[in-house]
């Protein structure tokens, strides 16, 4: 999944519109809990299990910083396409 | 306060709505059949929730509804032509009883009189009571709520000096009678209200439990400016979340919160989390279907078997409702039904005498009996065994003799539908036009009734 389709999955599941994909879903109008709810989404949709500690500022996620996250957790790791950082990220 | 469900009183008194122990068969309680909720999935989401969000969602929250929460509402409500609005329309409650409790407190004044569709949710009254107002029969002709009579009722009681600016009803597969009012009456009964300043109170917990997946435009999808409604979880997932909504407009809903926030501070933002994350993952299709068809076939074996053993010629007479969790049956030889549950508590089944759901103790010739958490197999025998406790109404039963034996038990005895006071106090002795006199203030107060805490109650009430 690349990020503008993460940021589709985000916008369904928050309810809102993701005009940057860096911008901390607090600031686009995301609450704590609609954080959890999302995290829990994505972890469903992914099937894998998320480190809550990568996560432990939940109200500083980005889109971006969740997708990177996610991979790495996805099996096989694939490398960050380019253009993008590659390092876990807790925001 | 008022008492409601569960003080403790004796068996003919107080029908043990919650329990189902020995051989007893409950046709009481309304409980939801939870045998149909996917519990491994469930564990595995709270599970997630836990270790994801535990720190946020057990946290203390604020009076709004979790905006996670709100599609799971807007799906629900608008299967009934309803709409949520948005979060600013939107109070989370723990369940409607405290919704109830909520706007009785924070849009009426002490002293107001609120009318109510009867026969009523005794704890719509017990809620209402406790806020200090003063339920009133709502008129009623055979197609439910009459808008015609109210516009005359509302007229008399303003120039009796009474205030009235509220009416609750629960228009959809009632409880008790599992009535529902025609689209048409509702249209009709949202332009008297509105011509006469009335707010209407919508109470819907079984609106989407129609046994056919039939549902009726709520009141609130036509008029959401002249609207609260109640909406709950309860019934379309469990009660023991304890989680339900009020949908209202804005500048209510804003007082509702501020009252929301005095009675428990913040709602479990784990339960909203909790039902959010399960609308989202499996939207609420499928468990709806499942209640639907349980609830549809157990109301079929209990009508069949209430048609083999009373008849339909026979002094007994009910309507086989369309949804919901309840039958309500009514004698038409007026046999008292409080004696009755004595009768029928001895012979291992049990209901809930129709006077707890009169304002001031009418209704006391019927009784409801539900079927959603009756176990299949145990149906035909609970009726078998009803038959026989209601045979005896045939004998000597009659609600006149209940009253007059019920007269000498003395005023102030425990009473769990009406407030103790009531007793005393003529103000509040209210009865809506179809109430029966003979049955009058003194409603609930079982003549075996012991005095137990509920008396001391009525006292402080009285020097308060």
């Amino acid at each position: 999944m690349n990020q503008p389709q993460f940021d589709q999955l985000v916008e369904e599941i928050c309810a809102v519109r993701v005009t940057d994909s860096e911008t901390p879903l607090v600031d686009l109008g995301v609450d704590s809990l609609h954080t959890v709810a999302l995290v829990m989404a994505v972890e469903d949709r992914f099937g894998i299990e998320l480190d809550p500690d990568a996560l432990a500022d939940l109200s500083l996620t980005s889109s971006a910083g969740l997708l990177r996250v996610v991979r790495e957790q996805l099996p096989g790791r694939a490398p960050a396409p380019s253009g993008s950082t590659s390092a876990p990220s807790g925001e | 306060m008022t008492a409601m469900w569960t003080d403790t009183q004796p068996a003919a008194g107080m029908p043990r709505l919650f329990e189902r122990g020995e051989d007893l068969i409950s046709f009481a309680g309304g409980l939801p059949d939870l045998d149909l909720l996917p519990l491994k999935e469930l564990s595995e989401q709270l599970a997630r929730l836990t270790r994801l969000g535990g720190r946020i969602a057990l946290q203390y929250s604020t009076p709004h509804l979790a905006k996670a929460l709100v599609p799971a509402i807007t799906d629900l409500m608008a299967r009934e032509g309803g709409s949520a609005g948005g979060a600013g329309n939107l109070v989370p409650t723990a369940g409607s009883q405290m919704g109830l409790l909520a706007l009785g407190l924070g849009l009426a004044t002490p002293g107001e009189t609120v009318l109510c569709q009867t026969p009523a949710y005794p704890g719509a009254a017990a809620a209402f009571r406790t806020a200090g107002l003063r339920p009133y029969g709502a008129p009623e002709d055979a197609e439910g709520l009459d808008p015609q009579a109210l516009r005359a009722t509302v007229a008399r009681l303003r120039a009796e000096g009474r205030q009235v600016r509220m009416l609750y009803c629960n228009p959809t597969f009632q409880n008790p009678t599992g009535a529902t009012l025609s689209v048409e009456r509702r249209h009709q009964l949202l332009d008297v209200a509105r011509e006469s300043g009335l707010l209407i109170v919508e109470d819907n917990p079984y609106g989407l439990l129609g046994f056919d997946g039939r549902t009726f435009q709520t009141l609130q999808g036509i008029d959401p400016e002249n609207v609260v409604y109640l909406g709950t979880f309860s019934k379309v997932f469990a009660p023991g979340l304890r989680c339900g909504w009020i949908a209202a407009p804005e500048p209510l809903a804003g007082r509702l919160r501020r009252t929301t926030e005095v009675m428990a501070l913040s709602p479990s933002a784990f339960t909203q989390a909790a039902l959010a994350a399960f609308h989202a993952r499996s939207g609420w299709d499928t468990l709806l279907d499942a209640y639907r068809e349980r609830y549809r076939e157990r109301c079929g074996l209990m009508a069949d078997a209430l048609q083999r053993e009373l008849g339909t010629d026979g002094p007994w007479r009910w309507r086989r409702p369309d949804g919901g969790f309840y039958l309500w049956l009514r004698h038409t030889g007026r046999a008292g039904t409080r004696r009755l549950a004595v009768a029928a508590a001895e012979q291992g089944v049990s209901f809930v005498p129709g006077g707890h759901f009169g304002l001031d103790g009418e209704c006391a010739d019927t009784l409801r009996l539900c079927f959603s958490n009756a176990p299949r197999d145990r149906i035909a025998e609970g009726v078998s065994r009803l038959a026989v406790a209601l045979r005896d109404a045939e004998t000597d039963a009659k609600v006149t003799a209940e009253t007059d034996s019920r007269a000498g038990a003395g005023a102030g005895a425990g009473s769990y539908l009406s407030p103790d006071s009531d007793a005393d106090s003529d103000s509040d002795a209210d009865s809506g036009p179809d109430a029966d006199s003979g049955t009058g203030a003194d409603s609930g107060t079982g003549a075996d009734s012991g005095t137990g805490a509920s008396t001391g109650t009525g006292a402080e009430r009285r020097a308060a």
